[in-house]
C-alpha cells in the first residue's frame, strides 16, 4: 500500500510503525502491516522494544575480533582456554556462530563485516581488514583460516587476503569444499564435485 | 514482444545479489533474449541443488518460468565453469569487470548473440591465461561496437580528414579521434596506440593473439578506452576500483600484469 494511503486510512503512530517495519530486510508491505497489528495488541511488544534499544545501546565491536559484543574484549577473545595461535576469518557474525555450533573449532575469530564485491564497489577498504593485519603483526598467530562463503565474492576475498598476508609469514588455509550431508551427487555442480574428489579421504 | 512464459536457454551468469532470506536475484546474459533477470529460490542454503550451478562467470543451461513479476529459475545445469580463471585473483577481477560492462551496456530482452559470443570467447581466453589485458581491451572495443558506441578511429570527427599516421587526439566526448589541427584540449593519442585500437576493433582473433605491445602503448590504449567508457557510463565501472587496488596496492605484488 503506498505511504500516502496509509496516512489517510491509518492513524499516525500505526502508519509510522508499519513504515519502520517495512524498512527491515525481507519484510514486504503486507508482512509489515500484519506485524504492526500483532505488535500493538501483543503484551510482549514493550519487552521487544526495550530489547532492541538495549542491544543498540550496549553492543559494540570487540576491539580484537570485531564481532558484536556487550563486553570488550568479547567472551571468546577473553577465554583463556581458546587457542590464540589460530584465527578464523568470517564474513558476518552469524558465520562465527555457525562455526561455533560445530563444536570443533577452539581458536579465535575475525569478523570482516562484509565481503569484497567489486561490482557493488565494495573493496577491502570497506571491511575490517586493517584490524586483521594489526592483530597478525603482534606475532602470536601461526594460522589464518579463510572461512568466507564459497561464492565468487567469498573466493575473491579469501584470495585477496591470502595475498595480503603472505609477506607476514602466517599459514593461510581454506575450509575444504565438498558434498553436504543429505545431498544428492547427481545434483552437485562440477566445481564442487571436482573439489570433493580432490579432497577425498581413505575410509 | 511479450516475454515467453517458459524460457530454456544457455546463458552466462553475469552477477548475483542476495534477495530475501535465502534467495538470489541473478542477471543472465543469453544469446537470443539478451539480458534476463531471474529469481533463484533457496540457492543460498547449503543443500540447494542449484546454488553451485548459478555462480557468476559460469555458462549454464537454464530453465526460467515467468512468475508474477519476473522469471524464476526452474532448473539449471553447468555447461562450462572456468576453474583456472576463478582461482587467479587478477584474472578473476578482470572477468568481473567485463561482466559489469556487459551488464551495464546491454539492454534487457534484446537479442544479444554477438555480445554473448564475445563474452564467452573472452572468458575462454582468460581461462587459458595468455595476455589477459589484451583480450580485455579487445572485449571493451568490440562490446562498444556491438552496442552502438564503437569509437571512430580513422577520420577526424571535426573536419572529416583521415588521421595522419603519427596520431592525433582521442576525445571521449566526441566519440573518437580528432586530427592535430582540431584537437584543442583533447588528450593526445600516439600512432602506435591508434594502430593497436584499430587492430583490436577489426583484427581477427589470430591477429589479436599475436599482438605484442610495449607497456607504454598498453597503458595508453587502456587509458583512452577507460575514459571513453567512463564518459558513456557517466562514471567509472565500480569494479575498476578493485582492479586498481590489485595493481597499485604496495602490499600486493601483482604477478600477471
Amino acid at each position: 500500500m503506498p505511504l500516502d494511503l496509509w496516512e489517510t486510512t491509518l492513524t499516525g503512530p500505526l502508519a509510522r510503525l508499519i513504515e519502520e517495519l517495512h524498512k527491515l530486510p525481507g519484510i514486504g508491505p503486507k508482512t509489515a502491516q500484519r506485524l504492526a497489528y500483532h505488535l500493538v495488541r501483543s503484551p510482549e511488544a514493550r519487552a521487544l522494544a526495550e530489547a532492541i534499544v538495549e542491544a543498540q545501546e550496549r553492543l559494540t565491536y570487540c576491539s580484537q575480533c570485531q564481532n558484536l559484543t556487550d563486553k570488550d574484549p568479547c567472551h571468546l577473545c577473553a577465554d583463556p582456554h581458546r587457542d590464540r595461535s589460530i584465527i578464523c576469518v568470517v564474513e558476518e557474525p552469524l558465520d562465527a556462530l555457525a562455526i561455533e555450533r560445530s563444536g570443533r573449532y577452539r581458536g579465535l575469530y575475525h569478523v570482516l563485516h562484509g565481503v569484497i564485491s567489486p561490482m557493488d564497489g565494495i573493496g577491502p577498504q570497506d571491511l575490517k581488514v586493517a584490524e586483521l593485519l594489526d592483530r597478525l603483526r603482534q606475532g602470536e598467530v601461526r594460522e589464518v583460516i579463510m572461512a568466507t562463503n564459497p561464492t565468487l565474492e567469498g573466493e575473491a576475498t579469501a584470495m585477496y587476503l591470502a595475498r595480503l598476508l603472505r609477506p607476514l609469514g602466517v599459514k593461510v588455509t581454506r575450509p575444504a569444499r565438498g558434498l553436504p550431508m543429505g545431498a544428492d551427487i547427481e545434483y552437485a555442480d562440477d566445481v564442487t564435485l571436482a573439489r570433493a574428489l580432490e579432497g577425498r579421504q581413505e575410509l | 514482444m511479450p516475454s515467453p512464459r517458459l524460457l530454456k536457454t544457455e546463458a552466462i551468469v553475469l552477477r548475483h545479489r542476495p534477495l530475501g532470506e535465502a534467495d538470489r536475484l541473478l542477471t543472465f546474459l543469453t544469446p537470443h533474449h539478451g539480458k534476463v533477470e531471474a529469481k533463484a529460490k533457496g540457492v543460498r542454503r547449503t543443500k540447494s541443488r542449484m546454488g553451485g550451478h548459478l555462480q557468476p562467470l559460469t555458462r549454464v543451461l537454464v530453465q526460467l518460468a515467468l512468475g508474477r513479476t519476473r522469471y524464476v529459475v526452474a532448473g539449471c545445469q553447468t555447461l562450462e565453469a572456468f576453474p583456472s580463471l576463478q582461482a587467479d585473483l587478477d584474472r578473476l577481477g578482470l572477468a568481473i569487470y567485463l561482466c559489469e560492462l556487459a551488464d551495464r551496456f546491454l539492454p534487457q530482452g534484446a537479442e544479444a548473440q554477438g555480445p554473448y559470443l564475445l563474452l564467452l570467447e573472452t572468458l575462454r581466453r582468460l581461462e587459458k591465461g595468455h595476455h589477459p589485458q589484451i583480450w580485455a581491451r579487445r572485449f571493451e572495443v568490440c562490446l562498444l561496437r556491438l552496442s552502438g558506441f564503437g569509437p571512430e578511429l580513422d577520420r577526424c570527427l571535426a573536419c572529416g580528414q583521415p588521421l595522419p599516421a603519427g596520431g592525433g587526439a582521442f576525445s571521449p566526448v566526441a566519440g573518437g579521434v580528432l586530427c592535430p589541427l582540431c584537437a584543442h584540449s583533447a588528450p593526445p593519442i600516439s600512432g602506435a596506440a591508434l594502430h593497436a585500437l584499430r587492430l583490436l576493433q577489426r583484427g581477427t582473433d589470430r591477429q589479436v593473439a599475436g599482438l605484442r605491445l610495449p607497456p607504454t602503448v598498453t597503458q595508453e590504449v587502456e587509458a583512452h578506452l577507460r575514459s571513453y567508457i567512463a564518459h558513456l557510463l557517466e562514471g567509472e565501472a565500480a569494479s575498476l576500483r578493485f582492479l586498481d587496488k590489485l595493481r597499485h596496492s604496495p602490499l600486493i605484488s601483482a604477478e600477471r600484469w
